[in-house]
């Protein structure tokens, strides 16, 4: 295998593992007719579509933005949503929001327990729904102090903001699962 | 000897003060015509002799002369003498488990003395001190020192002050002298923060016993007084006073299990908590020596026992005693003669209970044994199911398997028969003695000395004896257990970290990253150095190769480096400052370390980048995992850098795992950088994304690198070649190859011939 190691290719190796952050000035974000995201960088980008991924989707959702090309290749990362204009930053979110669908749990119809699996029945803000989640493998995780992400057996991710104050019914249970 | 020069002799000697042991006064008076003892120097005893039986010689040196003695029941046997001008060579040589010294004069090498290793400190010291002695008095003779120097620290082997017995590793107190009382006072302490807890749960516990013994006392005036004189108010009040007494029984358990498990969990909180905190400041020769699943267990298990027993156990002890004494004064005190029969089998139970519980302990023992043993066998064989099946071995393991469960078997049903004997035979003598009380006490209803209620009463409390007499005589065997544990859990307490600061250690501000080895030497055992003469500079920003054979020594090197050890002679400079005279957590802020086995942690990708910079800014996370090549498989994952990983980083490939722990080396932006090299193979592609970033972190920065890609090797300033813990070659890559003969040659020749062969 040919390998690089000259001095001054290593710089260039450097640079090109540099994070690029794109200047919010320059973006230009548009939403096309098929509804998808396009995107151009000052004179010279321009991007059909671009894709958003969240770097800290459950820590920190409005910032670091990974922003890819239909190829998966990220083309820059937006710092934070809030330096955008509002009406650029509604779009940006409404295209975040099709990608992320984290719906929150807000009450508890029923939860089932049996031979390592249970059976939630709920109400979400996206409305009612019922799925099965497999005990332990990471399927409850505390998002620090009482937020906790349910992740079910075909990998739909649900949010419950304060377990503990949710239904006291349920709340050792959860504890339990977590 | 006047006493003038004893003292004399005592204060040139004090330096080397345990190479002067005392003779037999009997053997002194005989060698005194031939030794001069006022120029004594050494007087070692050997436990072996030339001819290998137990057996006590001397070695003595004196200014002119070495002698050794042998001596044949207490008298001075043959001497033999050797002058110390005539000395060439000195060597201490090790064999299997003895040691002798080999002395050359001009005409002849010979063994001078021989004896087991338990000696052999002593004598290697010996054969210091002597050495340097003949090179004092003879500049012209070149003796070679002997391999290991024998004075540094990591040598020593700390005995116990009182039986002389070998002190377990880094422990201050010697498990066979250590004191049982001192153990369980010093359990105690652990009581002390809460003096107010305990006493109230003392006073709870002593009210809910009196009060469960008053239920028994009740039966008498039931029967005599109110049943006897149809007395139905008397009834009415009895059965609500019992009501309420029961009522008051369970308010008074119920507070006091509460509290005691308040205490013991407070308790258990501080043990553990203290426990962990001095792992932590452990250094990782302590690791070295024991499993982690046994510390775990010690702080899991170990202290719930311990918990549990300065908390409730303790409290048990106290009650029992106090409830047996109290009923028996109550027997005694209503009849004196029924009561003495009452009490009478109560020797028999509590000395039977006593011994059967010690032989049933040592069954249970060896139950636990054949139990875990069995559990090895399965832990053993289903994960290695495709090397049994490949070289089908079922069966054997089938019969392995049913040997050790037959074993478990017996064992257990040697248990179950013995318990079965002895607690029915328990039962019966309880059911004797209340035989008795019925037999005469019966009768003494008949001849109206007693009543009937104090006949009943009597049989009450008589059976409520004997639970606190059980509990006595299991007691030793409760307190054995409970002093075991606190000793497990006291070892780690008072074991002291080899590596701490001292007042003298400096803050580090920011090095430069010039790293000196000055004639490193290094053992983890005793006499087995692993690194000999270690000598080399290596220069700010230079990147240095470490090539050798496995066990030569290069991660022992990379040990010393991050101050894992100390060396045992010589040291190692940072920037022309010794290494311990270093602060240690700066001087490590200072160094990252990229492992072989990368380690991943519980947690959040994002938390493991950051672990070596815990407050590090997300764009910095960011910044790092696209230095080493990680960021874009990152952003694949649903969670990103939000990603919970299993436990050791389950979930994610080798190669993932790699550049995971190179971001994290690389945000801690260090001025030294120490790496081992994996050996594992990945695909071409990964090997590529994994070299780059290798490069990057490597860039400015002094690196020592257990290396095994060429590629790695080919950029490196210069390369190290160890074999046998010491340094034999240095130089460039195309220096090093140049040398036809070289070892370096030798191993790349090796690895392309392996290479080939893989290939064909």
């Amino acid at each position: 295998m040919d390998r690089i190691t000259h001095p001054a290719t290593r710089r260039s190796l450097d640079e090109y593992a540099q994070i690029r952050y794109l200047d919010p000035s320059e973006c230009c974000f548009k939403k096309t007719e098929g509804g998808f995201l396009s995107l151009s960088i000052g004179e010279k980008e321009q991007y059909e579509r671009v894709d958003l991924v969240r770097a800290f989707p459950l820590s920190d959702s409005d910032s670091y933005i990974s922003v890819r090309d239909s190829e998966g290749n990220e083309i820059g990362m937006l710092e934070s949503l809030s330096r955008f204009s509002d009406s650029t930053r509604r779009l940006l979110e409404e295209e975040l929001g099709r990608r992320y669908f984290t719906p929150v749990i807000e009450k508890i119809r029923s939860i089932e327990e049996e031979f390592g699996y249970s059976y939630w029945d709920v109400d979400t803000s996206a409305g009612q729904r019922r799925f099965t989640v497999r005990r332990g493998h990471n399927n409850l995780v505390q998002l620090g102090g009482r937020r906790v992400l349910v992740i079910d057996v075909d990998g739909n991710r649900f949010e419950i903001e304060d377990y503990t104050s949710i239904d006291s019914r349920y709340s050792r249970l959860i504890e339990s699962l977590l | 000897m006047s006493s003038g020069d004893e003292e004399a002799h005592t204060l040139e000697n004090r330096a080397s003060k345990s190479l002067i042991h005392d003779l037999d006064s009997g053997l002194r008076i005989e060698l005194e015509q031939i030794v001069d003892f006022s120029k004594l120097k050494v007087c070692l005893p050997s436990d072996l002799s030339l001819d290998g039986t137990y057996g006590q010689s001397w070695l003595l040196m004196t200014d002119t002369h070495l002698y050794v003695v042998d001596v044949i029941g207490g008298k001075k046997g043959d001497v033999n003498s050797v002058p110390l001008q005539d000395i060439e060579s000195l060597k201490l040589r090790h064999f299997y488990g003895n040691a002798l010294i080999e002395v050359s004069t001009r005409c002849k090498t010979f063994d001078l003395i021989r004896f087991t290793n338990t000696r052999a400190g002593d004598f290697l010291e010996a054969v210091k001190v002597i050495g340097d002695y003949i090179k004092a008095i003879r500049p012209d003779v070149d003796l070679e020192d002997p391999d290991a120097p024998g004075s540094g620290k990591g040598l020593q082997v700390h005995r116990c002050p009182k039986c002389h017995k070998v002190l377990p590793h880094g422990m201050r107190v010697c498990p066979e002298c250590l004191d049982k009382r001192e153990t369980f006072s010093r359990l105690i302490q652990y009581v002390k923060p809460y003096p107010k807890l305990w006493v109230l749960t003392l006073l709870l516990s002593l009210a809910a016993t009196v009060v469960s013994l008053l239920p028994a006392y009740l039966q008498r005036p039931f029967i005599d007084d109110a049943l006897a004189n149809h007395d139905w108010g008397l009834i009415k009040l009895l059965v609500f006073l019992i009501v309420v007494v029961h009522g008051v029984s369970a308010l008074l358990n119920g507070s006091r299990g509460y509290f005691l498990g308040l205490l013991g969990q407070k308790v258990l909180f501080d043990i553990r908590r203290e426990v962990y905190n001095h792992l932590q400041s452990l250094s990782s020769s302590f690791y070295d020596k024991r499993q982690t699943g046994a510390i775990m267990s010690r702080v899991i298990g170990d202290v719930n026992q311990l918990s549990h027993f300065v908390s409730a156990g303790l409290q048990d002890v106290i009650i029992q005693f106090l409830t047996a004494i109290v009923i028996a004064v109550i027997l005694l005190q209503q009849d004196w003669a029924l009561g003495l029969m009452a009490l009478s089998p109560l020797p028999i139970i509590a000395i039977t209970t006593y011994l059967a519980n010690r032989s049933l302990r040592q069954i249970w023992h060896v139950v636990a044994r054949r139990g875990s043993e069995l559990n090895a066998i399965l832990g053993d064989t289903l994960p290695g199911i495709k090397v049994v099946k490949a070289f089908s071995r079922e069966e054997d393991e089938v019969d392995r398997f049913v040997a050790k469960q037959s074993e478990l078997y017996q064992a257990t049903m040697s248990a179950v028969a013995l318990s079965n004997k002895v607690y029915p035979s328990i039962g019966f003598t309880m059911a004797l003695g209340s035989a008795l009380i019925w037999l005469v006490g019966g009768y003494r209803v008949l001849t109206g000395s007693i009543t009937i209620g104090t006949f009943v009463m009597f049989n009450g409390y008589s059976w409520r004896l004997f639970q606190p007499m059980q509990m006595i005589s299991q007691l030793s065997g409760q307190l054995q257990q409970v002093a075991t544990s606190a000793e497990r859990i006291f070892e780690i307490l008072d074991t002291q970290p080899d590596i701490v600061d001292t007042e003298e250690s400096m803050p580090v501000q920011e090095i430069q990253g010039h790293i000196e080895f000055d004639h490193v030497y290094f053992s983890y055992e005793p006499d087995e150095p692993v690194l000999k003469d270690i000598c080399l500079d290596i220069k700010p920003g230079e990147m240095i190769g470490l090539v050798g054979a496995s066990g030569s020594g290069k991660t022992t090197l990379i040990n010393l480096l991050c101050r894992f050890y100390d060396c045992t002679s010589g040291e190692i400079r940072i920037d022309g400052v010794p290494i311990n005279k270093l602060q240690i957590k700066s001087f490590r802020d200072q160094v990252a370390v990229v492992l072989q086995e990368p380690f991943l942690f519980h947690a959040t990708i994002a938390e493991n980048i950051a672990y070596g910079k815990p407050d590090a800014t997300r764009e910095e996370i960011i910044w790092a995992a696209k230095m080493a090549n990680a960021h874009d498989f990152i952003a694949e994952f649903p969670e990103a850098y939000d990603t919970r990983l299993g436990e050791r980083g389950t979930g994610l490939s080798g190669g993932q795992k790699q550049r995971i722990s190179i971001a994290r080396a690389i945000l801690r932006r260090p001025k030294i950088l120490i790496l081992d090299e994996a050996t594992s193979a990945v695909d071409t592609e990964t090997e590529r994304l994994i070299q780059e970033a290798l490069d990057r972190l490597i860039a400015g920065r002094t690196t020592v690198a257990i290396a095994h890609r060429l590629s790695t090797l080919k950029n490196a300033d210069r390369i190290v070649v160890m074999e046998d813990g010491r340094i034999v070659e240095v130089g460039t890559h195309e220096e090093l190859l140049a040398k036809e003969d070289g070892a370096f040659t030798r191993l790349v020749k090796m690895q392309s011939e392996i290479a080939k062969r893989v290939v064909v």
